[in-house]
């Protein structure tokens, strides 16, 4: 992979690698500093010569493990916002979420968002987690069913606003 | 894989068996499941945060590496600092040399000599002194 295209998968993925990450942290100026990290890595020449779809894994695994090591050495597992602290609605929905989230095995977690908001396909995303295609679905079909389950009412109230099967990115 | 698996991995773009599928979506329970992914997916779209903001990225040279950007930004931050900061001591010193010269310009000067006037000596200049 040259320089181009190093740079071209920086500006292709930047938004969904800090997406990711700042779904996994839960905190946006973390997520903001990993994700220069993981591009800094990939600048750095750090990259190993890979095909498109392993460069993407790569990328995506070393965002990844920047994020647990910052977990790690920050000890936060906490939601993000306290409990006790009174909120508008649409937070109210936004804390619902992150914590069903958090509430999901950590590895069925980093599958389910690396589908749903990194947009990876399964393969990828396989190739990411070092797990098989198969598990891959498997794992991201038990995150939706735990969700759905969590998030009853939001998803309930969400089916009147219109709905669409997006393209992937 | 299960009806539900089929309806999620086509859900995700990914190739499923299409008689399969047709079995998954003509059971009741199927389309909810399809419904319901599609909302959890929006709602996990429109509770990200994040989404209208974007990563302050360096404007790195591939290859270079990490110290290519911090290092000349920061030098050129250090030296503007610098500059600008010199710039406003002299300013500022140079207010204050103005100032101290205005209210020394309003006092006489200092004497150089000073001549001792005491009782029982002759001060007056003789001959072929000097």
């Amino acid at each position: 992979m040259d320089t181009t295209d190093v740079e071209a998968l920086f500006r292709a993925h930047e938004p969904r690698v800090f997406r990711f990450i700042s779904r996994l942290v839960g905190r946006a100026e973390s997520a903001r500093d990993l994700t220069q990290e993981v591009f800094v890595r990939v600048a750095a020449g750090r990259m190993p010569a890979l095909a498109d779809g392993e460069a993407l894994a790569w990328m995506y695994r070393v965002a990844r493990n920047l994020a647990l090591d910052h977990l790690r050495r920050t000890g936060r597992v906490t939601p993000v916002f306290p409990a006790e602290v009174p909120r508008p609605a649409a937070q109210d929905v936004r804390v619902e979420v992150q914590r069903a989230l958090e509430s999901l095995h950590e590895l069925d977690r980093h599958v389910f968002l690396l589908r749903e908001v990194a947009g990876l396909g399964y393969s990828e995303i396989a190739a990411t987690c070092e797990l098989t295609p198969d598990a891959v679905r498997s794992r991201i079909h038990r995150a939706r069913l735990h969700l759905r389950g969590q998030l009853a009412a939001p998803i309930s109230h969400r089916q009147h606003a219109p709905v669409t099967l997006k393209p992937r990115p | 894989m299960t009806e539900y698996e089929i309806i999620s991995a086509f859900a995700d773009h990914e190739s499923v068996d299409p008689r399969r599928l047709g079995d998954a979506l003509s059971d009741e329970e199927g389309r909810r499941y399809l419904v319901e992914l599609l909302a959890l997916r929006a709602l996990i779209d429109e509770t990200d945060e994040t989404q209208a903001e974007s990563v302050s990225r360096p404007s790195f040279a591939p290859g270079r590496g990490k110290s290519a950007w911090p290092t000349w930004m920061g030098a050129v931050a250090a030296a503007l600092v610098l500059g600008l900061g010199s710039f406003a001591m002299g300013m500022q010193a140079g207010k204050q040399d103005a100032r101290v010269t205005a209210v020394a310009e309003q006092r006489p000067p200092e004497p150089q000599r000073v001549i001792e006037l005491r009782e029982g000596i002759e001060w007056h200049q003789g001959t072929g002194g000097n």
